[in-house]
């Protein structure tokens, strides 16, 4: 040690005036504390909302915007119970949609799985459904008409009835749709007089998708709707009736809602779907239920154990109006028609005792060959037609980013990363407070 | 309430309030820069009165943030001129040499980078160790030998008539 100089430095901080300090010191200390923890707090808010806005890998389908994924993949997970809603990010066009009870909402919800394979969640109203998915994937059909790419939804005047799906034209610039006139609840007045018809005629509407505007095509019992458009959408079938008993195809035009042939339908047959239809337009494909028409309450081998419901297709030549039955008999569960590929028709299948679903192809002459299309959820999914035409089949299984989430998820994430930072720093301080005791033991005092 | 720390803070400015003004007159040569430095210091160490009680230590962490506010003061002042109460006589200037050791120490230190300074007013005046110097400084214990032994020869070559203390070493 330079003693002298020790000597030296003492004598020159003598020198050093006796000074006073503010009274406010503890006060300014109180400040710039507030001040410290405050801008902390601003911060973290600020690292909290930036993380919130930024994009994420496999987040946001806006970066997938120009994707061109034409596979559908061999199944599709369950959303997370926090996933980003579709009202805060569209996210379509559609790949598939289905139906889950695994959200946060208590009724059904609808999932949505874009091209660029994102989830979001529509949170449906109690008793509302599905809705029709588009050919393309761009639109959805239900009580609303639903732009899935830009979000915007159409509440349409008269409001079309969710109860019979409306069916899309090829080029998913139209639909056929049923605006329900009867009055499902009979009311009677003062004296017991029947005051609504339950059995007014219902509308069958043309829904424009440019302008949303619902032109009257043709009235009549819709009790057993169903549709399909021609393949160049100039014509329409539509089976109508009171029920099943009294059932009627009727081939519209679609421009004029001229009907240009009539065919009575037999208890049993139905129009086969949506792409009822064939490709080259001269044939439309009915189902013939066998045996016991009304699954499930078919009596079965045991009383816990109904018996499935089993149908064969038939084709109804569009011109002469002549029926011909398939070779393949015994098919079984309830069919839908709902597309063609490689010129065979293309059914889901639904087991109304399990609510369980197959989507099966049907070649002429061959066994039914089931596609590789499943999703979580209730029921069948639906796909756009022109996917189920034309896209890849067996895609890679489809599991949603824990990433999509919606705000309030990150809001949590948020507070249990501080959280944890919180304790980290708080352990963190107890040892280095521990440390300082220690070397604290061999520390000298400051010279007074 | 804060009735008990703020009473423990002043009892500890007062007790201690001489200590801290003597080191920052070495650190700043100046007494008005000694005082705002401390009041500085001081302002911080009320804004963490109760860690600082807590850890057990507060002379460790009262020093730290002495050192390093004037270690700060000059990274952020260096490009300025610093507001000084009296512009330092020349050392060496005068025919006559100085009038006492401790203006030649005074006008050395000056000359000296603050962390140079700040190792010897921490080594020599304060009797710190070369660990606990770097502890306090959040340097190496190498550092603190290199700036050492800068410093002195800095003072040496500044302030010739020093160099009979310099040599005079443990």
């Amino acid at each position: 040690m330079t003693t002298t100089l020790h000597r030296v430095l003492v004598d020159l901080a003598g020198e050093a005036p006796s000074v006073r300090m503010p009274e406010d010191l503890w006060r300014r200390g109180r400040r710039l504390r507030w001040r410290r923890r405050a801008a902390g707090i601003l911060a973290c808010l600020l690292v909290s909302m930036t993380a919130m806005w930024l994009p994420s890998p496999n987040v946001t389908g806006s970066q997938f915007a120009g994707t061109d994924d034409r596979t559908l993949p061999a199944w599709a997970a369950q959303p997370y119970l926090w996933q980003q809603t579709f009202s805060e990010d569209p996210n379509g066009p559609a790949k598939l949609v289905f139906e889950t009870g695994h959200s946060l909402d208590l009724d059904t919800s609808l999932v949505v799985v874009g091209r660029d394979d994102s989830f979001r969640l529509v949170y449906l109203d109690p008793g509302e459904l599905m809705g029709s998915l588009s050919p393309d994937g761009r639109y959805l059909l239900g009580d609303n008409l639903v732009d899935l790419v830009t979000g915007q939804s159409r509440k349409l005047s008269p409001a079309v009835s969710s109860h019979w799906p409306a069916v899309w034209s090829p080029d998913s610039q139209s639909a056929v749709a049923v605006i329900g006139q009867d009055d499902v609840v009979p009311t009677t007045g003062p004296n017991g007089e029947r005051i609504n018809d339950s059995t007014r005629l219902d509308n069958i509407v043309i829904v424009s998708v440019p302008d949303g505007s619902l032109r009257v095509v043709h009235v009549a019992e819709a009790d057993v709707f169903r549709a399909a458009f021609s393949p160049d959408g100039t014509r329409v079938a539509i089976a109508v009736g009171r029920d099943a008993q009294n059932k009627e195809l009727l081939i519209l035009d679609v421009a004029t809602g001229a009907v240009q042939r009539a065919v009575s339908l037999g208890e049993r047959q139905q129009i086969a779907g949506s792409a009822a239809w064939s490709p080259d337009g001269n044939r439309l494909i009915l189902t013939f239920i066998e045996g016991c028409l009304t699954a499930p309450s078919c009596d079965g081998p045991t009383p816990d154990r109904p018996a499935r419901q089993r149908f064969h297709l038939q084709q109804l030549d569009v011109d002469t109006g002549t029926v011909t039955d398939e070779a393949v008999r015994g098919l079984q569960d309830r069919p839908n028609l709902i597309a063609w590929r490689q010129g065979a028709p293309v059914l889901s299948v639904t087991n109304d005792a399990d609510n369980s679903c197959a989507i099966v192809r049907l070649p002429a002459g061959q066994s039914p060959e089931t596609l590789p299309l499943r999703a979580a959820g209730y029921g069948c999914p639906s796909y756009p037609r022109n996917a189920l035409e034309q896209w890849t089949l067996d895609g890679p299984q489809l599991t949603p980013s824990p990433w999509q989430a919606q705000n309030w998820a990150y809001v949590v994430l948020g507070l249990i990363v501080l959280t944890g930072a919180a304790l980290v720093v708080k352990l963190g301080r107890r040892w280095r407070r521990r440390s300082m005791t220690q070397r604290s033991r061999v520390a000298p005092e400051p010279p007074r | 309430m804060t009735a008990g720390p703020a009473d423990s803070f002043r009892e500890y400015v007062h007790a201690r309030l001489g200590t801290l003004v003597r080191a920052a007159f070495l650190l700043t040569g100046d007494s008005y820069l000694a005082e705002d430095l401390v009041q500085q210091t001081l302002a911080k160490v009320a804004s963490r009165w109760e860690q600082i009680v807590a850890d057990g230590n507060p002379d460790a962490y009262v020093r730290r943030v002495l050192y390093h506010q004037h270690v700060s003061w000059w990274r952020r002042w260096r490009r300025e001129p610093l507001p000084v109460a009296a512009v330092p006589e020349a050392a060496g200037a005068d025919p006559h040499g100085p009038t006492t050791t401790a203006i030649a120490v005074r006008q050395a230190l000056a000359r000296l980078a603050p962390r140079q300074r700040a190792v010897l007013v921490l080594r020599y005046f304060e009797d710190l160790t070369e660990a606990q110097t770097a502890q306090v400084l959040g340097v190496s214990t190498g550092t603190v030998k290199s700036q050492a032994r800068d410093a002195l020869a800095r003072l040496r070559a500044v302030a010739p008539e020093l160099a009979d203390l310099q040599e005079v070493s443990k």
